[in-house]
């Protein structure tokens, strides 16, 4: 189901989907954004060269998307029911923030990075897996991890989230 | 000092894919060493963070006609374009002239009124989910009344909704075989002839049948042409007779419709030549067009080879004639941009489309180029007013774009197959620029902002 001529757009979507969510924290937003994201893939399908799985690319571009649309947007023209959160306002504004940053820091990562870690972390696959995915060896995949963690680090420092707060 | 093996390790101890003997040796380094032990410690933090920063969202809402639409747009085949003879076509003698052009308004009405009981979800569940697409557009002229539009497909026949779905077959041959219309027929509306024609069918002379009465999502009224028993051969001379017959027939078929859709007749089991069909199956319709309320013919070839071969009979029949017709092409765009009002990054694409075809020595692959950029702008407007896929799944008044949004899929995804085929340095044909022109207008037409005279 959904691997249509050879590209997956209910995958893709799904995942576009997830990280325009965890980006925007509204619904329909992130709904928008996904299928922006789809409609952009759909147009830039001969720059697709399989280098990596179809929905994580399209998964990327919705990442950028959503990253993109937050700048641009006016938090006042958001309904706040329509917004996620835990119902602790404080609680929510630290963790918005940690979050913010490290999708901040995510989105400075090399795409292959990126979509790497994105995979692993998110998506919980295995470095075999993963390495099979993207058509490389699995010691290139850890060795990507290992380097997108230090970036990573270093892009939270900058961002003012000291090491304290990831251990 | 650790090393990148040993970091590396520690990467997989966090992901918890060590064996017993790794197991053992990470943690004996980690001992040894605080900063691979800070470092196991951060890439379990690291992983809670990125599960709290991205958590799962509601369930996104349904979702089937959206993912639909992007299939058909990037339907794998969408470059069946057979190659475009330029040189020396030559006008069958007796051809009439045919024009390309984009549709009336008044066709799309109903064009649209015929669409409204497709189930745009029917093609979801784990079933092969068939497509089609417009690969050529053409149009035949009539001395009185609008034009009837030739809309060449390839793909499944039964994949877009038809007003009368003309089909051929052997006599008294109804058998839902496995690959056969009447197969798919039966696969996917469990309607089956295999006992003979419904109660109430008529027969006409010349082997052609009516199949009424029959509630199928895919088709209003379905018609048989008969070709003989099996096994016995067809001739061409028979298929242009029974194409005739068709043609007079034409008021009892068309007597609730406008359409009518059928594939090339005969190049089945019936073994005939697709280029004979094609033709025989163009000298015909002018003579099919003589009838009022025919519209629209729909043509479906399944094969690329079929595709191949309506293309080199229609460059036979000088349907459209290389800078002729580009030409034609470029008036009608040039009105069209005077007489309409679009969206504004609709208008000026299509301003820079008529710009680069209307050159004295036009490049066709740029041609190509700027209407795959008209695709992308469209979609780009599409995606700004919204939500499309429940735009797409909406009835009544107020869905008339998202059917319009439907109707131009075919549209958009032929200016994307040719601009992807271009940007890969296949060569573009002076039909296809032609056909990209009228698709182009089709595609801001039905997408862009309410169609008003200026």
């Amino acid at each position: 189901m959904g691997d249509h001529g050879g590209f997956d757009w209910e995958t893709a979507l799904e995942r576009a989907y997830h990280v325009a969510f965890a980006v925007l924290r509204n619904a329909a937003l992130a709904e928008e954004v996904a299928q922006q994201a789809c409609f952009k893939a759909l147009v830039k399908l001969d720059t697709f060269q399989g280098r990596c799985g179809f929905p994580s690319w399209v998964r990327g571009i919705a990442f950028h998307l959503a990253l993109d649309a937050k700048a641009a947007l006016d938090p006042a023209s958001l309904d706040p029911d329509e917004l996620a959160g835990s119902g602790d306002p404080e609680r929510d504004a630290h963790s918005e923030r940690i979050a913010s940053a490290l999708q901040r820091c995510l989105a400075e990562l090399t795409e292959r990075q990126l979509l790497i870690f994105l995979a692993r972390h998110l998506d919980g696959m295995k470095g075999a897996e993963i390495a099979a995915e993207i058509n490389t060896k699995e010691g290139t995949v850890w060795a990507t991890l290992n380097q997108a963690a230090a970036n990573l680090r270093g892009c939270l420092d900058r961002h003012g989230i000291d090491r304290g707060v990831l251990h | 000092m650790s090393t990148q093996d040993d970091r590396i390790l520690i990467h997989r101890l966090a992901a918890g894919e060590l064996d017993a003997l790794e197991g053992e040796r990470a943690r004996a380094l980690i001992e040894r060493d605080p900063e691979l032990a800070l470092l196991l410690e951060q890439l379990n933090d690291l992983q809670s963070r990125v599960q709290a920063a991205f958590p799962e969202p509601p369930q996104l809402g349904e979702r089937p006609a959206f993912v639909e639409a992007m299939r058909r747009l990037s339907a794998e085949g969408a470059e069946p374009y057979g190659s475009v003879d330029l040189e020396g076509p030559l006008r069958a003698p007796g051809a009439r002239r045919v024009a390309t052009s984009s549709a009336p308004r008044s066709s799309l009405m109903s064009r649209l009124r015929s669409l409204a009981s497709v189930d745009l979800t029917s093609y979801g569940g784990d079933e092969p989910s068939p497509g089609a697409h417009l690969f050529h557009l053409r149009e035949i002229r009539r001395e009185e009344g609008l034009p009837v539009e030739l809309e060449f497909y390839a793909g499944d026949v039964l994949a877009l909704h038809s007003e009368v779905l003309l089909v051929s077959a052997f006599s008294g041959w109804y058998q839902p075989t496995p690959g056969s219309l009447f197969g798919s027929i039966a696969e996917r509306y469990g309607i089956s002839f295999a006992s003979g024609p419904p109660p109430g069918a008529t027969r006409y002379p010349e082997g052609l049948l009516h199949f009424s009465g029959i509630a199928c999502p895919a088709f209003d009224s379905l018609w048989i042409v008969e070709m003989r028993e099996a096994g016995r051969p067809f001739s061409v001379e028979e298929l242009r007779t029974t194409l005739r017959s068709v043609g007079s027939r034409l008021p009892h078929m068309l007597a609730e419709a406008t359409s009518i859709t059928l594939p090339l007749l005969g190049t089945g089991n019936q073994g005939l030549n697709p280029r004979d069909v094609a033709r025989e199956l163009l000298s015909a319709l002018p003579e099919w067009a003589r009838n009022q309320r025919l519209r629209t013919i729909r043509v479906f070839t399944l094969e690329l080879e079929h595709v191949a071969a309506l293309n080199r009979a229609l460059d036979d029949r000088d349907f459209s004639v290389r800078d002729s017709a580009l030409l034609m092409a470029c008036d009608q765009l040039r009105r069209q941009l005077e007489r309409r009002s679009w969206s504004e990054p609709v208008r000026m694409a299509l301003k820079d489309l008529l710009e680069i075809a209307s050159a004295p020595d036009p490049s066709l692959q740029s041609i190509a180029l700027e209407g795959r950029r008209i695709a992308e702008t469209v979609l780009r407007v599409l995606s700004r007013e919204g939500d499309v896929q429940r735009r797409l799944l909406e009835r009544g008044p107020d869905a008339l774009r998202s059917e319009s949004a439907y109707l131009a899929m075919p549209h958009l995804q032929l200016l994307l197959a040719h601009g992807r085929s271009a940007a890969q340095g296949v060569a573009v044909g002076s039909n296809d620029a032609v056909m990209i022109l009228y698709a182009a207008m089709r595609a801001a037409e039905l997408t862009g902002t309410p169609n008003r005279p200026a």
